[in-house]
């Protein structure tokens, strides 16, 4: 079985567990209009239900995933959320040059007067910007 | 339906010096991200549409326009310099452009490019001017039914044309229009998929949704494929000939018919929600080389292959408005994007907006044959400073670039619960461009689902709940039997496809 095959399966499997598990509990039953607030989301789900079936049957697609490129970027996802995680407690201004720089530290950037524009001064300049000359509040 | 003095008015807005500054900035801003490989205009239109928050409705779209169109001359610089395109639309630019680099002609392509660029564009803009107007009175003829079958056609088209098959494109249709629903349900005002979330009441943060899945998701792929490489500088150098760098009247001339079918081809495009400008690039490149005595001399750097493609790509610029604003269906990432830039500002694209919001509209007009003369000025002495910017490291531009989507995410949601919600939706893109499944098509969905609902329940009110009345609706009727022709179509299509490349 093909790694396109069973992401459309595992589609397929979302959309009937979405359509008869999840949208029971998650929308309220109205029987007194003709467009119940169920109406779209089933039909949305039925679509991707009946593609994702066809698709199954008759796709052949290849897709090939990179593992090197999926962990790379569940690292960077990582340090996003713990940035701004962070920046919720401590303040964008302390957070983001560290989240900055750890990013441009991943991607392989070793050179000091870059690290130091994109890791300091842009994200400082940012702040200084929002929070001092639009006074707009920033985390 | 709009009086002179209106359409007058709604130009002399456009050039306010307040409006002339932020068109300015946003073709600034675009040609800079389009010549930044990776970049690209729809990814800095959604870091910037919360930043136009603030601003009037003229300036927010002037400015996002601007960003669109500067991106179309952007985008031709790398390819022709490093032949890397810039956008997608540019790879065919490349063809031609690159080769002229090569021979030592570098100045003279982008010359040609922007030139080319300017005229598809201000010539589709044109059509747009004369032609959105009496379809705008055509399309408000139309009833709900009527519109609810022109969304089913729409989607079904947005759905074979964009990606890679049909049911691809039904799957991230389906998932577009069942994000949106999370909130309350518009006719009864019940909840939908809050999951505990009281946040989620008023709906998904659209900002959230359009960058996380556009942007943020794209930056991420780059960040992941990226290996700290820095690219190679292009020397221009400054003792050129004037062959080398500059594209003579009798040059320009010459491509006079190779630039109008371009132009021709592109504003076709455009106008057809879903195909896009890299389709309208290929085709008029293909249709000139086919045309032309001297193919062989294709390839190699003939100034014609610029021509065409660069006329065409940038035609569906202005052709995108005609069904958005007609219509107020997007036909590509950026319409969906500049549909969300109107809603935000309080304007319901369609066309009711000529009867409404005239004098706005022909505010956007102005704007746009701005941005043409912007792109114009600020291409032909910027040239030599993009190509030096083209080799600015990925690091600190995506770094830069994460930095403004949180900040512009929480500025517009009030809040890190909508950074959060970015941060989701990233994920999803990413996974989707991975899977092959079009995030354009998911995010037009998305933004399209709210009115959708609301013919739904319109036309189920008018069809008294009875499928069968739709025969007392024939344009709604040929309308559906065209999306099932198009389904069926684009199928056949697939199959037909994936039999040549087995073939091969």
């Amino acid at each position: 079985m093909t790694t396109d095959r069973i992401i459309t399966g595992a589609i397929l499997l979302f959309a009937l567990a979405f359509l008869f598990l999840i949208l029971p509990q998650q929308v309220e039953e109205v029987d007194y209009s003709r467009i119940v607030p169920a109406t779209v989301p089933k039909l949305a789900l039925y679509m991707i239900a009946v593609s994702a079936a066809v698709q199954l049957y008759t796709g052949r697609e290849k897709i090939r995933i990179n593992q090197l490129v999926c962990l790379r970027a569940t690292i960077f996802i990582g340090v996003m959320v713990l940035g701004i995680w962070a920046m919720g407690r401590l303040g964008f201004e302390y957070v983001a040059p560290v989240m900055a720089l750890a990013i441009m530290w991943l991607i392989g950037e070793r050179r000091w007067l870059w690290l130091g524009l994109g890791g300091l001064v842009l994200p400082l300049g940012t702040w200084l910007l929002v929070e001092r000359v639009l006074d707009r509040a920033l985390v | 339906m709009v009086d002179f003095a209106t359409m007058l008015a709604g130009f002399a807005d456009a050039f306010t010096l307040t409006n002339i500054m932020f068109v300015l900035a946003g073709v600034l801003v675009g040609q800079f991200v389009g010549a930044m490989p990776g970049l690209g205009p729809v990814m800095v239109m959604a870091i910037a549409i919360p930043f136009t928050f603030v601003l009037n409705p003229l300036p927010a779209i002037g400015f996002l326009v601007g960003v669109n169109k500067g991106g179309l001359v952007g985008g031709a610089i790398p390819a022709i310099l490093l032949n890397t395109p810039g956008t997608p639309d540019a790879a065919a630019t490349a063809i031609e452009g690159y080769p002229l680099t090569r021979r030592g002609k570098p100045v003279k392509a982008m010359k040609m490019a922007l030139y080319s660029s300017v005229t598809g564009d201000t010539f589709s803009d044109l059509v747009l001017v004369f032609l959105a107007a009496p379809l705008a009175v055509v399309a408000l003829q139309m009833g709900p039914v009527e519109i609810f079958a022109l969304m089913i056609f729409a989607f079904s088209l947005i759905s074979g044309l964009i990606g890679e098959s049909i049911t691809r494109g039904l799957i991230a249709t389906g998932l577009g229009l069942l994000v949106a629903t999370v909130g309350l349900d518009p006719a009864n005002s019940t909840p939908r998929f809050l999951f505990g979330f009281s946040e989620l009441y008023d709906g998904l943060p659209m900002a959230a949704v359009a960058i996380g899945s556009l942007a943020v998701s794209e930056i991420f792929l780059r960040l992941a494929r990226s290996h700290g490489e820095v690219r190679a500088a292009v020397h221009i150098p400054r003792d050129q000939t004037p062959d080398q760098k500059s594209v003579t009247w009798a040059e320009y001339w010459k491509c006079r018919f190779v630039l109008l079918r371009g132009a021709l081809i592109g504003t076709g495009v455009g106008a057809v929600p879903g195909l896009g400008s890299t389709a309208a690039a290929f085709m008029s490149y293909a249709a000139t080389k086919q045309s032309v005595k001297d193919p062989e001399n294709f390839g190699k750097g003939d100034l014609r292959g610029i021509a065409a493609t660069e006329s065409a790509n940038s035609a569906v610029a202005g052709a995108d408005f005609i069904p958005l604003l007609t219509l107020g269906l997007p036909g590509s990432a950026s319409a969906a994007l500049l549909i969300s830039a109107f809603l935000i500002q309080g304007i319901q694209p369609g066309p009711l907006l000529f009867d409404q919001q005239g004098q706005l509209i022909y505010g956007l007009f102005g704007a746009m044959m701005l941005a043409n003369l912007c792109n114009l000025i600020c291409g032909y002495f910027g040239l030599r400073l993009w190509a030096r910017l083209i080799t600015a490291p990925e690091s600190i531009v995506f770094s830069a670039a994460l930095i403004l989507c949180v900040v512009g995410v929480y500025l517009s949601t009030g809040g890190l619960f909508g950074v959060y919600v970015m941060l989701v939706f990233a994920v999803l893109g990413m996974l989707m461009n991975m899977l092959n499944y079009s995030v354009v098509v998911f995010i037009i969905a998305y933004f399209l689902e709210p009115r959708f609902e609301l013919s739904l329940g319109q036309t189920a009110t008018i069809l008294r709940g009875n499928p069968a009345n739709i025969i007392s609706h024939p344009v709604a009727l040929v309308l559906l039997m065209l999306s099932l022709v198009v389904i069926y179509l684009f199928t056949f299509r697939g199959r037909r496809q994936q039999r040549a490349i087995e073939d091969l």
